[in-house]
């Protein structure tokens, strides 16, 4: 049976279901073969599955991102970032890296990261005559690093289904974002000396000082989030709820920039998004139940401890079937049903759960500007309206880059672990 | 205000986009106001994170059916894609099948299922488990009444109507 339940999953999804019909299909078809009285379990596991305070994180996020990106904030972190990397060589391509990982201190969403940031600093980039697939492929491979950049989506998915504390993973993926952030700049910079680009023209300091007034407000907002979740002020749920309420008060009242008629837009962008999320998660929690049913997590476990001699071949095989998989799917459903299964036995075998959960989460980013479906690829194409086989050949460097950095986060746990462990997570 | 009065005519005129709006802002309210009472009023409340779960249950299910409505679940297109048009008809086909089998099916059972817990009451808010619950059969319901619609649409579309 277990054969037929993934024998199915495989099939729908080639045939081009929706992937969370298809995990609930698959379901479906293992729970018949058993007893069409199991059937019951489908809404149960479902509604277990969303049944989670943590979880309510991610459409209030997703919702904070969406305001702040319609209220002024992108560009105002954007015009931020220019006062401190603008100049230097490649200077546009550093600002896009810098705010797209300011950016996502607020937001949970990769996707509309790199649309909020693409949409403000492309055309500044076309400008400046950046060849157009090279711009497009720097702010692609900066929505890459944002999956770890707290408080991201996948983050918190990673901690809802696995158990660990979002707190922790945040914490965690404070310096691997950081250390891949400057990576990313590192080689932006280089090939900017290469392609001989323009240097941005210096401004006065009266300029630069209101600047900085005006990015004070998005900066304080990621104060607010990581300071009143690491100070025990509220847990990361209740700091997706005062993020929203802080983000709409700066936009409406302070900046003045979002309309009382943008809010249903905004509300149902939102809503769009948690829905594919929502119901992901919801069907792949069916289709874990039936595997766990099968035993199958518990075969793969003995599998892997039996023919896995450590934990670097372990890892190795790891950061593979979620790179073959983040090409060809979205990342939340390999998350949802492999981590819960893969945990353990990364425990097992002697790894930090947080270590294990980052690295994950790294992984997934790289996906999501993997060709052919990588979702921040798509989307960088989208509003750079450059196509996707323009932008591959120069996305390639940055994503060599990026598997580099996964292998160095990978060997060097203490650059994961030493924040949350300062912070006092065990 | 008649920018405003126009953007309400819309969301009464479209009642699943007004529901999910709806939620989204209460869970916002409840989540919010539980760290206000608390740090403000010096007073936890005891059923907010309880509403919030059953609020984010019905948000889910409703906005999985909006996000139907609109094609944003993701599926995968690149073997679709590649088959020639007449089998893409047929694939087509199975897909709307396959998808309002498990629907139907999920509807069906979510509502035994919310009939079979509606004596349970909740600890906090002390309601009946059958209204948080409930919301997988009307999701599931809203969700395969527009996979139809959308499966409509495409047939009409090919055939050039």
């Amino acid at each position: 049976m277990g054969l037929l339940v993934v024998l199915t999953l495989v099939a729908a999804l080639l045939l081009g279901v929706p992937v969370a019909i298809a995990l609930a299909l698959a379901a479906m078809v293992g729970l018949l073969y058993s007893s069409p009285e199991f059937l019951i379990v489908l809404p149960q596991k479902f509604l277990a599955g969303l049944d989670s305070f943590p979880l309510l994180a991610v459409p209030l996020f997703v919702l904070a991102g969406a305001l702040i990106s319609h209220g002024g904030m992108a560009r105002r972190i954007v015009d931020l970032a220019m006062q401190f990397v603008g100049r230097l060589p490649g200077g546009l391509g550093l600002v896009v890296i810098l705010s797209t990982m300011l950016f996502s201190g607020i937001s949970g969403s990769p996707s509309a990261n790199t649309a909020a940031i693409g949409s403000v600093a492309l055309p500044a980039m076309r400008e400046r005559k950046y060849p157009p697939a090279f711009a497009t492929a720097v702010f692609a491979s900066a929505g890459g690093v944002s999956t770890l950049v707290p408080p991201a989506i996948d983050l918190i998915v990673i901690g809802v289904v696995s158990g660990m504390s979002i707190g922790a993973l945040f914490a965690a993926g404070v310096t691997p974002a950081i250390v891949l952030g400057l990576a990313l700049m590192g080689l932006t910079w280089i090939r900017a000396l290469d392609l001989d680009l323009p240097l941005e023209e210096r401004t006065t300091w009266p300029r630069r000082l209101r600047t900085i007034r005006d990015g004070i407000l998005p900066l304080f907002m990621i104060v607010i989030i990581l300071g009143g979740i690491y100070g025990g002020v509220f847990t990361p749920t209740e700091a997706s709820a005062v993020a929203v309420v802080y983000g709409a008060l700066v936009s409406f009242f302070v900046y003045r920039e979002l309309k009382l008629e943008d809010i249903p837009k905004i509300l149902l962008r939102t809503a769009s998004l948690s829905g594919v999320v929502l119901f992901v998660l919801g069907t792949a929690s069916m289709f874990s139940f039936v595997l766990t049913f099968e035993r199958l997590p518990h075969l793969l476990a003995e599998g892997i401890s039996a023919h896995a001699p450590n934990w670097i071949v372990f890892i190795l095989f790891v950061h593979l079937v979620f790179l073959v998989l983040g090409m060809v799917m979205d990342a939340l459903p390999p998350i949802i049903i492999l981590m819960p299964i893969l945990l353990p036995a990364a425990m097992a075998l002697g790894m930090d759960p947080l270590h294990f959960g980052i690295l994950v989460a790294a992984n997934v980013g790289i996906g999501m500007i993997s060709p052919p479906v990588g979702i921040c690829l798509y989307v960088a194409c989208g509003v750079g309206k450059t196509p996707i086989e323009k932008v591959t050949p120069k996305l390639l460097p940055f994503l060599a880059l990026l598997l580099a950095m996964l292998l160095v986060l990978t060997f060097a746990p203490q650059v994961t672990l030493w924040l949350p462990r300062a912070l006092g997570y065990e | 205000m008649n920018r405003i009065g126009a953007a309400l005519r819309t969301l009464v005129r479209h009642p699943l986009e007004a529901a999910v709006c709806t939620i989204l802002v209460a869970l916002v309210a409840v989540t919010f106001s539980q760290v206000v009472f608390r740090y403000v009023l010096q007073a936890s409340l005891s059923w907010s994170e309880e509403l919030a779960r059953f609020l984010l249950m019905w948000l889910a299910a409703l906005s999985a059916a909006y996000a139907m409505k609109t094609g944003a679940h993701f599926a995968l297109r690149f073997v679709v894609d590649r088959a020639p048009p007449a089998a893409r008809r047929w694939i087509g086909a199975a897909v709307a099948a396959a998808t309002a089998v498990f629907l139907a099916v999920f509807a069906s059972q979510s509502l035994l299922f919310a009939i079979e817990v509606r004596g349970m009451e909740a600890p906090a808010t002390r309601m009946s488990m059958a209204i948080p619950y409930s919301s997988a059969f009307a999701g599931s319901t809203l969700t395969l009444y527009y996979a139809l619609v959308n499966w409509r649409r495409e047939l009409r579309a090919e055939r050039g109507e």
